[in-house]
Parts: structure tokens; sequence; C-alpha cells
């Protein structure tokens, strides 16, 4: 299995009910923060 | 920025490189796509599943500060009912003139009463019989709580 390149780290600030919500054992934080940029990205999201 | 809470994530470097690119505000991005997603806007249901969890811990809490209230506001109620109650006893048995006859005698048993010139005195003078008179206050300081 190839592993990608590292992730880099960021500090940000977050509504407090994100950070919540983040922090619950079950979410992939990281992982679901990357999907949500990427879709960004890719236009598969509009704010 | 007292309302925001700090966190660190981790991203692949190309999306860091387009972050810092495009010049974008990440912490804003970030709430805004995380505020969609938890509304349900991603397809993943985990979102609505945590605001849905959400709302129902907070109804609880609602619920159950509201049963507080209910029960308090009952309690007062009962309480001022009871007190009413007790002042329209005393009234009913003959309001002021027995709180007057209770200042002067109330220093004596039921037994004494009977006998003592003074309370024969005070009853003739205000009209009452003194057998009369000696039951209604016996009676007056029962609801007192006085004997």
């Amino acid at each position: 299995m190839t592993r990608g390149p590292p992730k880099e780290r960021l500090t940000v600030s977050l509504h407090p009910q994100n950070k919540e919500f983040l922090d619950q054992g079950h979410i992939n934080a990281s992982g679901l923060i990357d999907q949500l940029v990427r879709k960004y990205r890719n236009g598969e999201v509009e704010l | 920025m007292g309302k925001y809470a700090q966190t660190s994530i981790n991203l692949r470097p190309d999306q860091m490189d387009y972050i810092g690119e495009e010049s974008i505000n990440t912490s804003e991005l970030l709430r805004k796509l995380l505020d969609q997603y938890m509304e349900g806007g991603g397809s993943d249901t985990s979102g609505l599943e945590f605001r849905l969890q959400e709302l129902r811990q907070r109804r609880d809490r609602m619920s159950l500060e509201l049963e507080q209230i209910e029960d308090e506001i009952e309690m007062i109620r009962e309480n001022l009912e009871a007190r009413e109650e007790h002042e329209e006893r005393i009234e009913e048995m003959g309001g002021e003139f027995l709180e007057l006859t209770h200042e002067r005698f109330h220093a004596y048993t039921p037994k004494q009463l009977a006998k003592m010139t003074k309370f024969r005195e005070w009853a003739i003078d205000n009209d009452w019989s003194v057998l009369e008179l000696k039951d209604a206050y016996i009676d007056y300081r029962v609801e007192l709580e006085d004997i």
C-alpha cells in the first residue's frame, strides 16, 4: 500500500459546535475536512 | 475571536498549496463547509445524526427544566393557598377581636381563663358570654397552633 505525501498541520479557528462535532471519537476529522476541501475545489460543494 | 475555538487539522500539501494560492481564509472556509455539512449538505449522514442528538439532548434538558418549574409553581401555589385558608379561618373565628384577646391572654391556659376575673370582664365588656368567648378563643389558639 502506498501512502500519500505527509499531511501538513494547520491551526484554524472554528465555531465551538464545529469543534465539538470534530472532536467526537467516531469522526475522522482530518479525513472529513480533506474531503470537504476537495469537494469545494472540484466545485461539488457551493457555499 | 473569543467565540471561536482553536483546533489543529491535517491537510494534504496540494490542498495547503491551493489555500495559499487562492489566499483563502482557511478558518472561514472550513467553518462554512462544516456548517453546511452538519446541516446535511454531505452524503454522509453523521452530521445530521449529530445535530439530531444535539437537539434531543437540548429538548430533554429543557423538558427537565420545565418539569422543575412546574413543580416549583405548584409548590408556591399550594403554599399561598394554605396561607390564605389559614387567614380565612382566623377571620371567620372573630378576626381582630380574637387577636386582641390573644394579645391579652396568650399566657394563660384554657383552664385558667374561665376563672379569671379579667377574662370574664373582657368578655362581658365586649358583648360575649364568658363560656362562648372561652370556646372561641381556645379554637382560635388551636388554629394558631398555640395549644
